[in-house]
């Protein structure tokens, strides 16, 4: 799988990124959107407006977040609350996160693994940070004050 | 002719067609969140805590502190008195409680408002009441106005003839700047 960590919010409280795959047109973070932006239009827009302002104004408070991954994994879910739709990401010391997909969590399942959809994006960013620790352990990825640098163009 | 856009330009135009509510709907809710986890802390109370009083499920008190919980004004109010402490502040409120405050603290500060009459109306009432002037200013005191840019007005304490500002003795003078929509 050849991927790419790239930009979404650059604000000065947090980076968010998001993985884009380079056989697919669309990055994770836009496949998500795509896929729950006519089923729940306004849970959406809500998380989008979220993750804008938490990049630029409110930084990566820690009750945003819920853990899904057992430690040391840090992947985490930020959800919107009325629909349960949820978007999975990767949380890097309070300063980047990158974005996976998502989606709506079926109706009285409360185990992640009784979501399969759900489940199978947390275990591939459980990959992608396995990926990206690697080149952390190398120094090819730096992780700043406020942001990731090094190379983020994964091929594997 | 139809123009068949490809899945990035729907996303795209979706986006960005969020409309404005969204902005203060998440900023409401997310600032009440983080006062709310923050106020937990800080009385030494967890979220479990403070479902127990309210008789919520934890994940409940969990859900509010996402950042876009819709609460209601009720939902709101037993909060605040679960924890003996107000959370939200009607701008006047903030005016004329916490006003004085920012004066006494800080030599400038910006206050964000949109416009300016709440504050002159703060001055002005509060001119013929001096305990509820900061630093216990007279009403002959020199609340001056200075030059704006097209946003921000600044409102000086002048403190330089009479020297009245009694916890600032190095400084000349209190500053504060108002951010507002309709500056002179």
């Amino acid at each position: 799988m050849n991927f790419s960590i790239i930009p979404l919010y650059n604000g000065k409280k947090a980076k968010i990124y998001t993985v884009q795959f380079s056989d697919k047109e669309l990055s994770e973070y836009e496949q998500f959107v795509y896929e729950n932006m006519t089923i729940v239009p306004d849970a959406v827009r809500t998380l989008r407006t979220q993750l804008k302002k938490m990049s630029y104004q409110r930084g990566l408070a820690d009750n945003f977040f819920k853990r899904e991954s057992p430690e040391p994994y840090r992947v985490f879910r930020i959800e919107e609350t009325k629909e349960d739709l949820r978007l999975y990401c990767i949380k890097f010391s309070g300063v980047a996160i990158v974005l996976g997909g998502g989606g709506i969590k079926i109706p009285c399942k409360v185990k992640l693994i009784e979501n399969p959809h759900l489940n199978a994006v947390c275990e591939l960013l459980m990959k992608i940070e396995d990926l990206i620790n690697e080149r952390i352990l190398t120094k090819e990825i730096i992780i700043t004050n406020d942001d990731l640098k090094g190379n983020l163009n994964f091929e594997i | 002719m139809s123009i068949i856009k490809s899945k990035k330009e729907l996303v795209k135009q979706f986006l960005d067609e969020t409309p404005i509510e969204f902005e203060y709907f998440v900023q409401h809710s997310m600032d009440f969140s983080v006062q709310l986890s923050s106020l937990l802390k800080k009385k030494g109370k967890s979220q479990k805590d403070l479902a127990d009083i309210l008789e919520k499920e934890e994940s409940e008190i969990s859900k509010w502190l996402s950042g876009n919980h819709n609460f209601t004004l009720k939902s709101i109010a037993k909060i605040e008195a679960a924890l003996d402490q107000q959370l939200i502040f009607t701008r006047e409120e903030i005016i004329e409680r916490f006003l004085p405050f920012l004066f006494r603290n800080w030599k400038s500060t910006y206050f964000e408002k949109d416009n300016i009459d709440s504050l002159m109306t703060y001055y002005t009432i509060s001119e013929n009441d001096s305990n509820a002037l900061p630093f216990g200013i007279s009403s002959n005191s020199n609340f001056k106005m200075s030059s704006n840019t097209d946003s921000v007005t600044k409102l000086f304490l002048d403190n330089s003839e009479n020297n009245k500002v009694e916890n600032k003795p190095n400084s000349s003078y209190a500053e504060l700047y108002l951010i507002t929509n309709n500056a002179a």
